[in-house]
């Protein structure tokens, strides 16, 4: 995927050629507005190119070998999994397996970035129950035709003035994705479920799902995103999600990303906050080649508060990079921030977090942690707290180790008779399991334990 | 069952132990008394297969079997327990979970049948009763925020859980009260049923008011210098240890 755009773009360009053959394949109703919006942010894109080493924001995360395929863009329709694996495919969706048991949950299911909730074949998905009055929740391609001034300006934004080369080429292919709106003073009592499933297709393709969510004034949801990989593969996911919380409204976003160990996934989180609104980040990375999520919250107004939670967890030559950015723009704004991570074999992963504490911020409070557990020799972490405290009268804190498992209590357990092998599981789930206990939806958290193998967490219900 | 012979042990080639033999029979309740820095607590750790000690010559026999080539969860699985002077916190494991993978490991290597989580409470239920340790303890991290009391009596309650054929105990008596002391000695005298074997370590004799050793032994510079029965204990409180170490000298 070698960058030589310029502005104007030419048409030979394979970006432009891969727009123009994604956009073949949406419905005639694709506005207008929003094809050229994808040209200016491909055109953003071709300024930048993809970020290399000496971007000090990628300094440990090497995204060459994404730079280096060619970008094949997934297209909308279950047909376009491919010929031979689709049937294969289309069976194993059909089982959920997926599914978190026992979660009760809106859901919407998306393969390769495409909504497949609304095809009539697999509309027994689709069941969204009666919602509240006027909330919305849509696969974002049906929203996009006449999309809400509120929506239409933030996919307007991300393609002027992106964040990153990633964001860039997401409002590039922005096609579908998620829709939520919940208006002032409604409670969503059920999370929303978005599940991504990454499935092959003749070949890697690259999805870009674009999820939206706006909370009005003192509303609040839940949002639970998956990230699922279905098969042998290498595909790309590259995701953005906006959460605006106007104000006293709360939201509880959950991310887990659990690709294909082949795949490559790269993810941003983007939250405004107005004033008294809550919002609580679960950041779960267990999956993916090369994984980065990217986290920028901005305290817009006061008594605005976040917590960001994250655990990452890396084996083979996997690599998963975490980078946040906290905002405090006004008074009384608190955050909190707790990263943990486990790295094995040769895996390596990044953990980055900058808050900045703005003049106008003051009596705010900030506190991050970040813990690392290497449970081998050749495992890697560059960890980088980042407090930049442009106010006097704030209260801030951060912490950051790298260690191993303590001999001590693996002697104490072996001493008992356990095996040292489920010695160091324990130890290792003991470690994880205090991210996860923090998780208040339980079909979530024990559905997680299982995934990660931590025995305690899943049975703590029996004993 | 144990038998110690001429064992030389060291850390970081400074030796600790230098030739001490011991032979504890079943049933027996052997005391090993000494000054501080003597190699009482080496003497634990090397049976029960700490790492980080070289022993340098001699050996060790549980049953016949070489006890030094064996991992500690080997050694445990043959029915040795090592109950630690300073029992290891450890944050986010519960003592329920730790406890119940200890017994079923030592079951499955015995070829029982695992136990599952009601059978596995009803008995722990029971043994919870010999060291007046409250249910609420098995919900609890292990040995997190234990008080010191806490910590010995949930060590004795591991050991009677776990069943072993020979309990060291590495200054059980450390730290505690005399109340706690008691209630720990009880737990302890409750598990002697004429099989089970004890080698009870400590610098005091006062443990041996509530535990009667079957014989006292005395570690002074890494060698036993006096062996008896359990009046050499009350010498050695009357006379203190400089009285032995003369004596050797």
């Amino acid at each position: 995927m070698k960058v030589q755009l310029i502005s104007p773009l030419e048409p030979s360009d394979p970006f432009l050629a891969e727009l123009a053959r994604l956009e073949s394949r949406l419905p005639a109703a694709d506005p207008p507005w929003l094809r050229a919006v994808r040209r200016r942010a491909l055109a953003r894109f071709g300024e930048r190119g993809f970020p290399g080493r000496r971007d000090e924001d990628w300094k440990y995360t090497d995204v060459s070998t994404i730079a280096e395929r060619p970008l094949r863009v997934a297209l909308p329709g279950i047909g376009s999994l491919g010929t031979g694996a689709a049937g294969a495919e289309a069976g194993r969706i059909e089982t959920g397996e997926w599914r978190y048991a026992g979660l009760e949950c809106l859901e919407l299911v998306f393969v390769n970035g495409h909504c497949i909730s609304t095809s009539p074949d697999v509309n027994s998905f689709y069941n969204l129950g009666a919602l509240p009055e006027g909330t919305s929740v849509a696969p974002l391609a049906a929203m996009l035709s006449d999309a809400p001034p509120m929506l239409r300006g933030s996919i307007q934004r991300m393609a002027d003035a992106p964040p990153d080369a990633f964001a860039a080429l997401n409002a590039a292919f922005t096609a579908d994705g998620a829709y939520l709106a919940v208006p002032d003073g409604v409670a969503l009592e059920v999370p929303v479920h978005l599940v991504f499933l990454s499935a092959p297709a003749d070949g890697p393709v690259a999805s870009f799902p674009r999820i939206y969510i706006h909370l009005g004034k003192d509303a609040r949801a839940s949002v639970i995103e998956s990230y699922v990989g279905m098969d042998a593969q290498e595909n790309l996911t590259c995701a953005v999600t906006e959460i605006i919380a106007a104000e006293g409204a709360r939201c509880d976003h959950y991310r887990v990303q659990r690709e294909h160990p082949r795949s490559y996934h790269v993810g941003r989180l983007s939250v405004s906050q107005a004033r008294d609104s809550e919002v609580t980040s679960f950041s779960i990375a267990c999956g993916a080649r090369l994984s980065r999520q990217d986290i920028a919250v901005r305290l817009e107004g006061e008594g605005a508060s976040v917590a960001l939670h994250g655990l990452y967890v890396g084996d083979g030559r996997r690599h998963v990079d975490h980078h946040t950015r906290i905002d405090h723009l006004l008074p009384h704004t608190h955050s909190e921030e707790h990263y943990k991570g486990v790295l094995d074999g040769r895996s390596r992963g990044v953990f980055n977090g900058t808050v900045v504490v703005h003049p106008d911020a003051q009596k705010s409070e900030a506190h991050q942690s970040n813990h690392n557990l290497l449970l081998s020799g050749e495992a890697e972490i560059d960890t980088k707290p980042e407090l930049q405290i442009h106010a006097d009268d704030v209260i801030c804190s951060h912490g950051a180790s790298v260690g191993r498992l303590d001999p001590d209590a693996l002697f104490y357990l072996c001493s008992r008779g356990i095996e040292a092998p489920a010695a160091r599981t324990i130890l290792t789930q003991a470690f994880i399991d205090e991210v996860l206990a923090r998780l208040p939806i339980a079909a979530l958290r024990l559905g997680l334990a299982r995934d990660l193998g931590s025995a305690q967490t899943a049975g703590a219900a029996v004993i | 069952m144990l038998s110690v012979h001429d064992l030389e042990v060291g850390i970081a080639d400074k030796p600790i132990l230098k030739g001490i033999n011991l032979e504890v029979g079943s049933g027996e309740v052997h005391a090993i008394m000494g000054p501080n820095a003597s190699g009482k607590s080496t003497l634990a750790h090397v049976l029960a297969g700490r790492e980080g000690y070289e022993v340098t010559a001699g050996g060790v026999t549980f049953d016949g079997e070489d006890l030094l080539a064996l991992s500690p969860e080997e050694r445990a699985h043959r029915g040795v327990f090592l109950a630690f002077q300073y029992p290891v916190a450890i944050p986010g494991v519960n003592n329920a979970y730790f406890l119940k993978a200890a017994l079923n490991a030592g079951r499955k290597y015995r070829g029982l049948a695992e136990l599952d989580a009601i059978e596995f409470l009803n008995l722990v239920k029971e043994k919870l009763k010999i060291v007046h340790l409250d249910e609420a303890l098995l919900k609890r991290a292990v040995n997190e925020g234990f008080s010191g009391g806490e910590k010995k009596r949930n060590e004795v309650f591991q050991m009677a859980v776990l069943e072993p054929r020979l309990a060291i105990l590495d200054e059980t008596d450390s730290g505690l009260d005399i109340d706690a002391l008691k209630l720990v000695a009880e737990g302890v005298n409750r598990l002697r049923d004429g099989q089970r074997s004890f080698v009870v370590v400590t610098h005091y004799q006062r443990l041996l008011h509530y535990v009667v050793p079957d014989r006292v032994h005395v570690l002074s510079g890494g060698r036993i210098v006096r062996s008896g029965d359990r009046g050499l204990a009350l010498d050695l409180e009357k006379h203190g240890y400089d009285w032995v170490k003369e004596a050797a000298a």
